[in-house]
């Protein structure tokens, strides 16, 4: 499995984001098996799908409750 | 691997069936605006083709979370009633449910639709009775703090409903004050925010007010950093957007998605870029137009929030903040953005408190990195 470490980064270093997303092979190169790459695609789409709730949400009192899956609002 | 590009899975659409309401709260922004007098509510037929409507242009989102809002939507049970029954003849999770209520609507009717549409209940209870009643009284000026409770006990009994407890912090009523109120009632998650309150109206913070709560926000902040690091689920996510920004090493494009990834919905039909903002200079279309005229004319609404405002040039907060609510501003200007500024400062201070250990903080994007 592809070590947490290089998860977290690829979590919170948005130029290692795109470029896994651009070429995942330039990035990760030939040694990682295919559960390592599937273990990284996951999080780059659920890193996605964050970025996403994030941006749609206003913070103020008038904007939306607890909808998302860990209460973003 | 995905497209480097953000794709959003979730579209919110807030949908005012009526602009009615059986309360007449001091600091409603509904009844200022008067636009109560001159609209009718949204019938049960129009209901139903709202939810159709937007299946359709919305058809790029995975999933459309509706949002009732108000006026007090529970005044207009038979098209909520039809949205929720249209909405369960799609598939599962295509359509969710919100609501914002006052809480004062005890109707065996209101807790079956709430368990049909398994809705997110926000419910607007400011503080303990003589704190709620003293501006939240129905027409006749009847106090309504024990109806609210009764309300909740009957949601709890009826429904599997997650509920929110929203409160108004004005003057006298401060946040420090409000927060445990509300953790007191047993709610889910809660939140409490300084009122909307035009220059001069008597419940507005005064200066020593809001000095007192910009301090109380930096108190919060220390009891979420006192969750987060003890992994303890947030019950009040005011920073919580501003801290994962940071994490995700993003900055914010706008201050909310809407006309992009949210809508608004009048009683009559009309589509807005949130049902917040003023509808005669900010109107998308109706509903029943041709899907791609509204969705387009939306995104070029959101262009437009993404250009920054000139008071936005020189703010250090412009990162995490992404130019300030369209409503608000064009009712509170300057004093929203000092509250503003000061969240996202203590959002940075909680940010900063979890640098050399981030893992509690990754807890709250709820992505697993085992």
């Amino acid at each position: 499995m592809a070590s947490r470490s290089f998860l977290r980064k690829v979590l919170t270093d948005p130029k290692l984001r795109a470029a896994l997303a651009e070429d995942p092979a330039k990035v990760l190169g030939s040694d990682l098996s295919k559960s390592e790459i599937l273990e990284v695609k996951r999080i780059l789409t659920q890193v996605r799908d964050l970025e996403g709730q994030i941006a749609a949400m206003g913070t103020t009192i008038l904007c939306q409750g607890d909808s998302s899956p860990r209460g973003i609002a | 691997m995905g497209s480097p590009e953000v794709q959003h899975r979730r579209a919110e659409v807030l949908i005012a069936t009526t602009w009615a309401c059986n309360l007449r709260c001091t600091y409603c922004f509904v009844q200022e605006n008067g636009i109560v007098a001159e609209s009718r509510p949204m019938s049960p037929v129009l209901a139903r083709q709202v939810l159709d409507r937007l299946d359709q242009a919305l058809a790029h989102f995975e999933h459309i979370d509706i949002h009732l809002y108000g006026g007090e939507p529970l005044t207009n049970l038979p098209a909520l009633e039809a949205l929720v029954d249209r909405a369960l003849q799609y598939p599962p999770g295509r359509f969710t449910f919100s609501i914002t209520t006052n809480g004062t609507v005890l109707d065996q009717r209101v807790f079956d639709l709430l368990e049909a549409g398994r809705f997110e209940v926000i419910l607007s209870i400011d503080g303990p009775a003589p704190v709620h009643d003293a501006y939240r009284r129905t027409r006749d000026g009847s106090p309504t703090h024990a109806r609210v409770l009764e309300f909740l006990g009957a949601v709890r009994k009826h429904t599997r409903c997650r509920v929110q407890g929203s409160s108004v912090v004005r003057s006298g009523w401060g946040l420090v004050e409000a927060i445990p109120y509300l953790r007191s009632l047993g709610v889910d998650s809660f939140k409490a925010q300084a009122v909307r309150a035009p220059e001069g109206a008597d419940y507005g913070l005064s200066q020593a007010d809001m000095q007192t709560y910009l301090d109380d926000l930096e108190i919060v902040g220390r009891h979420v950093i006192e969750d987060i690091a003890a992994r303890r689920p947030l019950k009040d996510n005011r920073f919580t957007t501003p801290v994962l920004h940071q994490l995700l090493g993003t900055r914010r494009e706008s201050f909310c998605g809407a006309g992009k990834y949210s809508f608004g919905i009048t009683p009559s039909g009309e589509v807005l870029p949130c049902i917040l903002v003023d509808a005669a200079t900010n109107r998308l279309g109706d509903i029943r137009d041709p899907a791609h005229a509204w969705v387009e004319a939306g995104r070029d609404w959101w262009e437009t929030r993404t250009t920054l405002r000139d008071e936005c040039s020189d703010c250090r907060s412009h990162d995490l903040c992404g130019g300030g609510c369209p409503a608000i501003l064009a009712v509170c200007a300057e004093d929203q953005c000092v509250f503003t500024r000061k969240e996202v400062d203590v959002a940075r201070d909680i940010y900063a408190h979890f640098a050399n250990d981030i893992d509690p903080l990754i807890d709250l994007t709820g992505i697993s990195l085992e």
